[in-house]
C-alpha cells in the first residue's frame, strides 16, 4: 500500500516539477550567453523594480491594515465587531481583477504604482487579517498581564509580546500576499502597471513561447523562491504555542470610550473601499447596461463551460492529492518531507509559468495534448493542489489507523481498505477541499487564456474579453456571478478560522 | 504598619457577586496566604491587587500610595507589583534569560550579570540561560517565571497558585525555594491557593474566602485549631465537630469531660477537635476501669504510609453513634476488633454561638 502511494506521490511530484524542469530546460538550451544578455537586459530591471516597488508598498500596508482592523474587531469593544470582522473578509469574494476593473471605472486616471498598491491591498489584505485575528483571539492573555505587571506601558506591551507572537500569523500572511502579487495579470494590465507577470503574457502573444519569455519566466520563478526563503528565514524556528497547562482565559476587551468614533472610520472606510465600490462600480454597469446586457444563451454557455471545468479540475485535483495526503498522515518520513514540498512549491508559482511550461512542453513532445481541455485541467490540478492536499491530510487524520487495520483484518485488500474506510471518512474534508480548488478555478483567468483550446468560454474570460474592448456593461454580468460564486469559498473560510481559534 | 490595605473592595460581574466587602491588611515583609474553594473569588482578589481589573467599590492602598479608590484606578504597569501566575506565563518567543531580563533595561550596565544572579537566587542552573521555555520542565518554568517577577524587585509579589501544576514532591521543593527567595529579598508577599496545607505552611498570616467574603484571618495556628464556624474548620482540614454541654471551664462530650476554654458561656454548643489531637493506646480487654468514654473498639485501619486513619467506635455509643476517625503512625498500629484507650491532647474548641 504504501509503495503503490508513494509511487503515485512521485509521479504528481514529477508533474509538479515540470514548471521548474522548463525553466532549467530553456536555460540549458539557450546557452549561459543568452540566458545572460536575455536577463541582464534594461527592460528586465525595470520589471524587477516595479515588482518590487510593488511588493515593498503594497505588502507593509496590508499588514498595517490588516492588523489595526484584526485588533479593532478582536480586543475593543468596537460596536458590531462580528459584523466588520465579516466585512473584512469579504473582499477575497470578489476577484482581483474585478476589484481593478471597479476602481478603473470610478477612476479612470488611476495607474501605476500608485494605482497597483491600492487596489492589490484593498483586494488582498483579508489574507492577512484572517491569520492575524485567528492568532489574536488565541493569545494567551496572562502573557500580556504579566508584561504590564513588569512595568511595560500599553504600547511596549504591544510590540514585545503580542506583535512577536502575531509572527508566523503576519509572515504567513504576507507570503501568501506576496505571491498572489507575483502572479497576478488582469488586476495590474487594468491598471497599466507591468510587472514580470503582464510582461510574460505580452510576450507570450507576440512571440509565442520564445526565449525572452522564457526568461522572463526564469526570472519570476527566482523571485518566488526569494519570496519562500525570506519567509522561512523570517518565521524562524521558534516556537510560539502557549507553554503550560489549561485553556486559555479570553482577553479582557479595551474600551475605546472617546476613541470609538475614529476607531470607527477605520473598518467603515475599508469596507466602503474594498467592497463598496466594486458593488457600487457593478450595480452601475448593470443598471446602465439594463436588459441588453444578459445575453442569457452567452451567459448560460460561459457558466456551463465553467462548472464544466470547475468540476473537472477539482475532482483531478482531489484525486492527484490523495496518495500525498495519505502518505503525510499515515508513513511520515524523510521521502514523504521531500514529495510534499514538491507538491506545495508548485501552487506558489504564477499561473503565467505553470501555462508556460506546459504550452512549450506540449507543443514540443505531446503535440496531441497542446490546447486541450485536459492540458487546462493538469494546470488547473497543479495550480491548485496544496488547497486539496491540506483539506485532505487534516480530515485523514481524523480517520484512526486502526480502522483501516480493522478493515484489512475483515478481509478488504489495502487499497480497498484506503478507499471504503479512510477515504470515506475524509469525504466531508475531501468535499471542503474540492470545493476550495472549484472555486479557485472559476475566477482563474491567466492559465485558462494561454491554455484553453479555441471557443472556450469561462465567466473569467468573458469578462476578460468584454473589458479588453471597453465594454464595460457587458462585462458586469460576469463579474457579479463570479462574486455570488466566490461567496461561498469566503463563507467557508471565515468560519474555519473561527473554529480553528475554539469559537 | 500596614503595608497593602484592602478596604470595602467588591467587584461584580453582572449578577454576580464575586466579591464583597473585602477587608484585608498585609504587614511589610510579610507572607499571606489566601485561601478558599474554586469560585470563592480569590483569584478575582489578585487581579484587583494586580490591576488587571478594576474594582466597583472600595480602596487598595500599597505603602501609602492609592492604587484603586472606587473606578479610579492606577494601571497595572504603573503598580509596581510583582505576580507569579499558574503556569508561569513564560513568553514562549523568549529565552529564558530573556524573560527573566524582560522587566529590566537591557542597555543598563550588569544587565547580564543581573540576570545571572537572578537565575542563582531561584537555583536555576546558568546552562538554562539560553533555553527556550518548552524546552524546560514545570519546576524550572515556575523559577523563571519568579525570577523575572523578581528582576524588578517589586514592593508586592503576588503569588497564583504557582505551585498547583507540579507533582508532589517538587511542589514541597518549589513553596521553600520560593519562600526562601521572597524573604531573603525582603518582599512582601501574597499567595492565592485552594490548598489548605500550602497555605498553612507557606504563610504568616492566612485569610480564608467563602463566596465572595473574607471568613476570617489570623496565623495559620489560630485558623487551624480555633477556626470561627465549622465550615472553616473543614476547609482547613479534617475536623471531628461534636454537640458538647458547656459548663465553667469544661465542656461534657462524647470523650467525657475535658478542659476548655468556654468563655464563660453555659449549655448546650458545639465544639472541634483536630484528628491529630486524638491518640490511641492499647487498653487492656475486656472490661474498663473507669470512665467508659474513654475507651473504644478498632473497626477499621486504612494503611496510608507515614500517616492511617484508624476507625474507632466508642464504648458507649450513644453518645456519638459514627466511629471517630483518628490519625495514627504507622508503627505500632492496633488490630480490627482490639480495644484502645482514647486520650485527648490539648483542649477543644469551643465554637462561637453563630448569629
Amino acid at each position: 500500500m504504501r509503495a503503490a502511494m508513494s509511487g503515485f506521490a512521485m509521479l504528481v511530484s514529477l508533474l509538479a516539477l515540470l514548471p521548474l524542469g522548463f525553466v532549467v530546460w530553456v536555460a540549458i538550451e539557450v546557452g549561459w550567453k543568452t540566458v545572460l544578455t536575455l536577463v541582464f537586459r534594461p527592460r528586465v530591471g525595470e520589471l524587477l523594480v516595479n515588482t518590487w516597488l510593488l511588493e515593498a508598498c503594497a505588502i507593509p500596508l496590508a499588514i498595517l491594515l490588516a492588523l489595526t482592523l484584526a485588533w479593532l474587531t478582536e480586543r475593543t469593544d468596537l460596536p458590531g465587531a462580528r459584523i466588520w470582522a465579516w466585512l473584512a473578509v469579504a473582499p477575497l469574494a470578489v476577484p482581483a481583477f474585478v476589484h481593478s476593473y471597479a476602481w478603473i471605472t470610478l477612476a479612470p486616471g488611476l495607474h501605476g504604482l500608485f494605482g497597483g498598491v491600492l487596489v492589490s491591498v484593498l483586494a488582498y489584505f483579508p489574507f492577512l487579517y484572517l491569520p492575524v485575528a485567528a492568532q489574536l483571539r488565541r493569545l494567551d492573555p496572562a502573557l500580556e498581564e504579566v508584561a504590564a505587571a513588569l512595568g511595560h506601558g500599553p504600547w511596549r506591551v504591544f510590540f514585545r509580546v503580542v506583535l512577536p507572537q502575531l509572527r508566523l500569523a503576519l509572515c504567513g500572511g504576507s507570503l501568501l500576499i506576496g505571491l498572489h502579487l507575483l502572479g497576478e495579470y488582469g488586476l495590474y494590465v487594468m491598471i497599466r502597471f507591468d510587472t514580470f507577470t503582464t510582461a510574460i503574457v505580452d510576450q507570450f502573444q507576440s512571440t509565442f513561447g520564445g526565449p525572452a519569455g522564457n526568461m522572463l519566466a526564469g526570472v519570476l520563478v527566482a523571485c518566488c523562491f526569494l519570496l519562500l526563503g525570506l519567509e522561512a528565514a523570517l518565521r524562524g524556528t521558534a516556537r510560539y504555542a502557549r507553554v503550560g497547562a489549561g485553556a486559555a482565559r479570553q482577553p479582557n476587551k479595551v474600551r475605546l470610550r472617546r476613541a470609538t468614533g475614529p476607531c470607527l472610520l477605520v473598518p467603515l472606510l475599508t469596507t466602503a473601499l474594498a467592497l463598496g465600490v466594486p458593488f457600487v462600480t457593478l450595480a452601475r454597469w448593470l443598471v446602465a447596461g439594463g436588459g441588453a446586457v444578459w445575453d442569457l444563451s452567452a451567459i448560460g454557455d460561459a457558466c456551463g463551460q465553467t462548472f464544466g471545468l470547475a468540476l473537472a479540475g477539482a475532482l483531478l485535483t482531489t484525486l492527484v492529492a490523495i496518495p500525498m495526503a495519505w502518505l503525510s498522515v499515515r508513513a511520515p518520513g524523510r521521502l514523504q518531507r521531500a514529495l510534499e514540498t514538491c507538491h506545495y512549491y508548485v501552487g506558489s508559482l504564477p499561473g503565467v509559468v505553470v501555462a508556460l511550461a506546459l504550452v512549450t512542453i506540449t507543443v514540443r513532445v505531446a503535440l496531441p495534448l497542446y490546447q486541450t481541455v485536459a492540458t487546462v485541467l493538469l494546470a488547473y490540478a497543479l495550480l491548485f493542489l496544496p488547497r486539496t492536499v491540506v483539506g485532505l491530510r487534516a480530515s485523514m487524520a481524523q480517520a484512526p489507523v486502526e480502522l483501516e487495520r480493522a478493515a484489512m483484518a475483515l478481509g478488504r485488500s489495502p487499497a480497498q481498505a484506503v478507499w471504503q474506510v479512510t477515504i470515506r471518512l475524509a469525504a466531508p474534508g475531501a468535499a471542503a477541499a474540492m470545493a476550495m480548488a472549484a472555486l479557485g478555478i472559476t475566477t482563474e483567468l491567466t492559465a485558462t487564456l494561454m491554455l484553453a483550446p479555441n471557443g472556450t468560454n469561462t465567466l473569467a474570460t468573458e469578462f476578460w474579453s468584454f473589458t479588453s474592448e471597453i465594454d464595460y456593461a457587458a462585462a458586469a454580468p460576469y463579474a457579479l456571478l463570479m462574486v455570488l460564486l466566490s461567496l461561498p469559498m469566503t463563507l467557508l473560510l471565515h468560519a474555519q478560522s473561527q473554529r480553528a481559534a475554539g469559537r | 504598619m500596614s503595608f497593602l490595605i484592602v478596604e470595602r473592595v467588591g467587584k461584580r460581574y453582572g449578577t454576580v457577586t464575586a466579591l464583597d466587602g473585602i477587608d484585608l491588611a498585609v504587614t511589610a515583609g510579610s507572607r499571606t496566604a489566601v485561601v478558599g474553594p474554586s469560585g470563592s473569588g480569590k483569584t478575582t482578589l489578585l487581579r484587583l491587587i494586580a490591576g488587571f481589573e478594576t474594582p466597583d467599590a472600595g480602596r487598595l492602598v500599597l505603602d501609602g500610595r492609592v492604587l484603586a479608590d472606587g473606578a479610579s484606578a492606577v494601571p497595572a504597569h504603573r503598580r509596581d507589583i510583582g505576580i507569579v501566575a499558574q503556569d508561569g506565563a513564560l513568553f514562549p518567543h523568549l529565552t529564558v534569560a530573556d524573560n527573566i531580563g524582560f522587566g529590566l533595561d537591557r542597555r543598563q550596565d550588569g544587565y547580564e550579570t543581573g540576570v545571572l544572579a537572578l537565575m542563582d537566587s531561584v537555583e536555576l542552573g546558568r546552562s538554562m540561560a539560553a533555553r527556550r521555555p518548552h524546552e524546560i520542565s514545570g519546576g524550572q518554568q515556575q523559577r523563571v517565571a519568579l525570577a523575572r517577577a523578581l528582576a524588578r524587585k517589586p514592593k508586592l509579589m503576588l503569588l497564583d497558585e504557582p505551585f498547583s501544576a507540579l507533582d508532589a514532591g517538587l511542589r514541597d521543593a518549589m513553596r521553600k525555594a520560593v519562600a526562601g527567595a521572597l524573604s531573603g529579598a525582603g518582599i512582601t508577599s501574597l499567595l492565592v491557593t485552594h490548598d489548605q496545607v500550602e497555605a498553612l505552611s507557606f504563610a504568616d498570616q492566612v485569610a480564608v474566602l467563602q463566596e465572595g467574603r473574607l471568613a476570617q484571618v489570623g496565623t495559620p495556628r489560630q485558623l487551624y485549631l480555633a477556626p470561627k464556624d465549622a465550615q472553616t474548620a473543614l476547609f482547613l482540614g479534617d475536623a471531628m465537630l461534636l454537640a458538647a454541654d458547656l459548663g465553667d471551664g469544661w465542656v461534657d462530650c462524647a470523650f467525657g469531660r475535658l478542659a476548655a476554654e468556654t468563655g464563660g458561656r453555659r449549655g448546650p454548643g458545639e465544639i472541634m477537635l483536630r484528628p491529630d489531637q486524638v491518640r490511641l493506646t492499647s487498653a487492656p480487654s475486656p472490661s474498663p476501669s473507669g470512665d467508659a468514654s474513654s475507651y473504644g473498639t478498632v473497626t477499621d485501619v486504612e494503611f496510608g504510609g507515614a500517616i492511617c486513619t484508624v476507625a474507632v467506635s466508642l464504648l458507649n455509643g450513644s453518645a456519638h453513634p459514627l466511629p471517630l476517625l483518628v490519625r495514627c503512625p504507622s508503627t505500632d498500629l492496633p488490630l480490627v476488633g482490639s480495644r484502645v484507650q482514647v486520650t485527648i491532647l490539648g483542649q477543644p474548641h469551643v465554637f462561637a454561638p453563630q448569629p
